[in-house]
């Protein structure tokens, strides 16, 4: 991986993690991870073997007991998680987590407004928004409230909403975990092609061998460490 | 601004999330009506004070400038007792205004002063200082206070008589039986200022009663004599009267009005009761409309009088001619429509023989010509405004005169008490004081009449207060002792924005200073008024205490929506956490709850303020309301006035406002605090 020309977006160094639940229980104990622009890395597993933990950390969500975690060339502190996250990463979850009060495109528009940046109707954003919904086929569902959609049409929404900002990384926690094939294979496209056409990291925890082949790199997590495969 | 449109959306309502809308809808409700409450209550209370202290000192001032002991003890003010060019007497404000002269002693007509002789107050050229002037050139030099005036005051006592005749008989129209009653009151007579522009909210209309009152004194002589006056005289003040009044309306006696016999149109049938004695008619009375059946006494049969035929058919179909010699009675009370034949005055040789020219229906009958005022009265009359009248109290614009007559006095304007005392405006009598003589102490006396009532608001001396012209309070005053003088003479500096009132007072303070006048003057704002400090300070403590419940109801209601927004953000921790995922800080998480808190909070305030301001316009209506459903009046007018006020307070409006937004601020701020502690990778991991 050192050899390659791209350049790298994420880097994970000896990254750590127990809970004390009360007993402390390691879940990763050292994980290095590098992961350049372009790259689409599939993260395999046991259940409980600490797949999301290690998404969540690498997504800024979770806190690391011990290591180091370069986003964009920046050091992940407290202080500037949420900008790193607004700016450099998106994701896309199992059970899609889109805000119910809003409609489709309001969600899809709602890290554009987190940005401070315009979402009334003609802006750069909206027009932006109005594109990542025809990219994902849902053009007529804009003013749909997110309850009236399906689940894969939710979880199209929610690659939407990840695309907003346009992030350099998308972690994704089983995308399609709660999709038919059908709907399972339409996602696993749509992120898959939408990373490499726009040179995006795309980081994927799946117990999906299928959607694991897809990505150019696979690792599974054991012993709270990750060994290519 | 993405916190706040977050917020909105959590804020309406949604069948999903039943508990919080309920509660929500609840919280604002809660807030609502507290701040319904708290307007109301603050513009009803703000009001009455304002509407108080204008009453307060509607016959003072909002400055007052009093001379202080070093006046009474300076050359300036004792001068004038020694020297001729004074009369060897000491001057009033007023006098010493008018004075041209500031030192009237001459060394060589004037006797030596005393040994013990003050020291006089000279200025840089070695001239007197003329403090009174000085003092009106710094009243005329004040700035930034609109329709500033000046204007001195006295105040002295004396014993007010008024002989209050009635006249008894109202049956007979020919001869005048009077009730007579002395209404006696030691009162404290104040100088009457024309300027005073209370005086256009303190007087009191002249009502019919007094005009009666009026016209019936006008056929009296000026003594107590009760005699009739002579025509001529009589006929020069009846002029007097009909030129000021417009009579439109007149009332028969109570005990009924006899027709007179040529005012009978040619035809139509009325409902008469006939009264007889033995078998003899003795009168006929007709009611003004038909009487029901239940209201027509038992022992007094019902008849039909044909005025065509003269006749009167009664119950039991028996007809009788109509006798020219049984007087057709009008029933008491029963209006009149007149207008006055002005020629009828120069005829009349009594106020009763004032002709009218009738027009009115009795049951549907029209009667029409010429009446004598007789013992009619007046229920509805126009008193002309702005005319000049020696009957009363008068004005022109914003400028009021007390009237005075040759023959009975000066015209005096009374406390509202003594109306309430049974006087009316004409009653006449007397001022009296006493002066000492040679001797003894004599009494002396002023005639005065009634001009006019006024309110003189809650001061405690108000239902003694009278005012009367500059020239008699200045001649009691004279006759009285010098050491009360002190209280009793002062200027009067008006304007009408009370808020002013401090800053009129230092600008004189600094100015006297600067003029070195300043140890003979004490200058005092409304608020430090012996008679209002109490009452003034008492309702300041009220409004604090009032402020501070009314600061405790609104935190009760804010906490309200602490609950609500614990629960909302229960609910909506997901949220947070995608939220939180997108890169939403936990600032923007702590303001959209805070958000949620402060619009919750804004809506209860404008929903509240709107019904309060709509219930403010309809006040009257619900109290009136209120008093029926009671039994007895919610407010006592005695206190409260004839109405309360109703303008929304702007003060109470930004105390609720402010409180309101920035408690349920706060009430946001726990809730807040929580929501924006939760950890996304907790709250997302569990879902």
């Amino acid at each position: 991986m050192q050899d390659d020309p791209k350049p790298v977006i994420l880097k994970a160094t000896n990254i750590k993690k127990s809970f004390h639940i009360p007993l402390e229980v390691k879940i990763l104990d050292g994980v290095d991870l590098a992961v350049c622009r372009g790259d689409t890395v599939a993260i395999m597993g046991r259940s409980g073997e600490g797949k999301s933990t290690l998404l969540q950390i690498l997504g800024t969500l979770e806190k690391a007991c011990n290591g180091k975690l370069e986003i964009a060339n920046q050091e992940v502190r407290s202080f500037n998680k949420p900008k790193i996250r607004n700016k450099h990463l998106a994701f896309v979850f199992q059970s899609f987590h889109l805000l119910e009060d809003f409609t489709t495109l309001e969600n899809i528009l709602m890290p554009a407004r987190i940005a401070r940046k315009s979402t009334s109707k003609g802006s750069a954003a909206y027009n932006h928004g109005l594109e990542l919904l025809d990219l994902v086929g849902l053009s007529d569902r804009a003013h749909f409230r997110t309850k009236q959609l399906s689940g894969g049409e939710k979880q199209r929404v929610a690659i939407a909403r990840a695309l907003c900002n346009d992030p350099d990384i998308i972690l994704a926690d089983e995308p399609s975990g709660n999709l038919d094939k059908k709907n399972a294979d339409t996602i696993h496209t749509l992120l898959l092609d939408f990373a490499r056409k726009n040179n995006k990291a795309l980081i994927v925890v799946t117990h999906d061998p299928s959607l694991a082949d897809l990505c150019d790199q696979q690792y599974r997590l054991e012993d709270g460490k990750l060994v290519a495969l | 601004m993405f916190e706040l449109s977050v917020a909105l959306k959590y804020l309406l309502p949604r069948w999903r999330q039943l508990s919080v809308s309920i509660i929500s809808l609840i919280s604002v409700l809660v807030i609502a009506l507290v701040v319904w409450l708290i307007i109301v209550f603050f513009s009803v209370t703000h009001g009455l004070e304002r509407v108080w202290t204008q009453k307060l000192i509607a016959l003072t001032a909002p400055v007052r400038i009093t001379p202080t002991e070093a006046y009474y003890n300076s050359y300036y003010y004792l001068v004038d007792g020694i020297s001729a060019n004074s009369d060897y007497t000491l001057k009033t404000l007023h006098e010493k205004f008018e004075s041209p002269q500031t030192d009237p002693y001459d060394i060589y007509v004037d006797e030596e002063p005393p040994l013990e002789w003050p020291e006089a107050d000279r200025d840089g050229n070695g001239e007197l200082k003329d403090i009174v002037k000085k003092t009106y050139e710094a009243i005329n030099q004040i700035q930034g206070v609109p329709g500033l005036t000046a204007h001195d005051f006295e105040m002295t006592m004396g014993n007010l008589k008024l002989h209050l005749v009635r006249e008894a008989n109202l049956d007979n129209e020919l001869i005048h039986t009077y009730d007579q009653q002395m209404l006696s009151q030691g009162a404290y007579l104040g100088s009457f200022d024309s300027e005073n522009p209370s005086l256009a909210q303190a007087t009191l209309p002249i009502s019919e009663e007094d005009l009666n009152n009026v016209l019936a004194m006008s056929q009296l002589t000026a003594d107590e004599s009760l005699k009739p006056v002579e025509t001529e005289r009589l006929r020069d003040r009846l002029h007097k009267f009909f030129n000021s009044v417009t009579i439109n309306q007149l009332k028969t006696p109570s005990k009924g009005w006899v027709l007179p016999r040529r005012l009978l149109p040619k035809k139509g049938k009325l409902q008469v009761l006939t009264v007889w004695e033995g078998k003899q008619l003795n009168r006929v009375v007709i009611p003004g409309a038909p009487l029901p059946k239940s209201e027509i006494p038992s022992d007094v049969p019902v008849a039909q009088l044909n005025i065509a035929t003269n006749t009167l058919t009664m119950g039991d179909g028996a007809t009788h001619k109509l006798p020219k010699s049984v007087p057709l009675i009008v029933q008491g009370n029963w209006t009149l429509p007149v207008k006055l034949m002005t020629n009828s005055i120069d005829q009349a040789q009594d106020a009763n023989q004032v002709r009218f020219n009738a027009t009115f229906n009795l049951q549907r009958v029209s009667f029409e010509g010429e009446i004598p005022l007789g013992k009619l009265q007046i229920v509805q009359a126009k008193v002309a405004k702005n005319t000049k009248s020696s009957l009363w109290l008068t004005h022109e614009g914003t400028t009021y005169s007390l009237p005075t007559d040759p023959e009975l006095g000066d015209g005096i304007l009374l406390p509202k008490s003594f109306r309430d005392s049974g006087a009316l405006v004409g009653d006449r009598g007397y001022v009296s004081y006493y002066t000492p003589t040679a001797s003894s102490v004599q009494e002396q006396r002023i005639p005065v009449y009634v001009a006019g009532f006024y309110d003189p608001g809650i001061i405690p001396i108000g239902g003694k207060f009278v005012l009367a012209n500059q020239e008699m309070t200045s001649l009691i005053r004279a006759s009285h002792n010098q050491e009360d003088t002190q209280l009793s003479n002062g200027i009067n500096v008006r304007f009408t924005d009370l808020s002013k009132a401090e800053s009129v007072k230092e600008q004189l303070e600094k100015a006297f200073l600067a003029d070195g006048i300043d140890q003979y003057w004490k200058v005092e704002t409304y608020r430090e008024y012996d008679f209002t400090k109490d009452l003034l300070q008492q309702l300041s403590s009220e409004r604090n205490l009032w402020s501070l419940i009314a600061a405790v109801i609104i935190i009760v209601a804010c906490s309200n929506i602490i609950s609500m927004l614990i629960i909302l953000v229960n609910d909506k921790r997901v949220e947070i956490g995608i939220l939180r995922s997108m890169g939403a800080t936990s600032r923007s998480i702590a303001t959209i709850f805070g958000f949620c808190g402060m619009v919750m909070g804004l809506m209860g305030s404008v929903i509240g303020t709107l019904v309060a301001v709509v219930t403010l316009r309809n006040l009257k209506g619900l109290i009136d309301f209120i008093s029926r459903v009671q039994g007895y009046e919610v407010f006592n007018p005695v206190f409260y006035g004839n109405t309360l006020p109703n303008e929304v307070s702007f003060e109470a409006l930004a105390f609720v406002m402010a409180a309101t937004v920035l408690t349920s601020l706060l009430a946001g701020i726990v809730p807040a605090t929580k929501a924006s502690m939760m950890r996304p990778s907790t709250i997302l991991r569990s879902e």
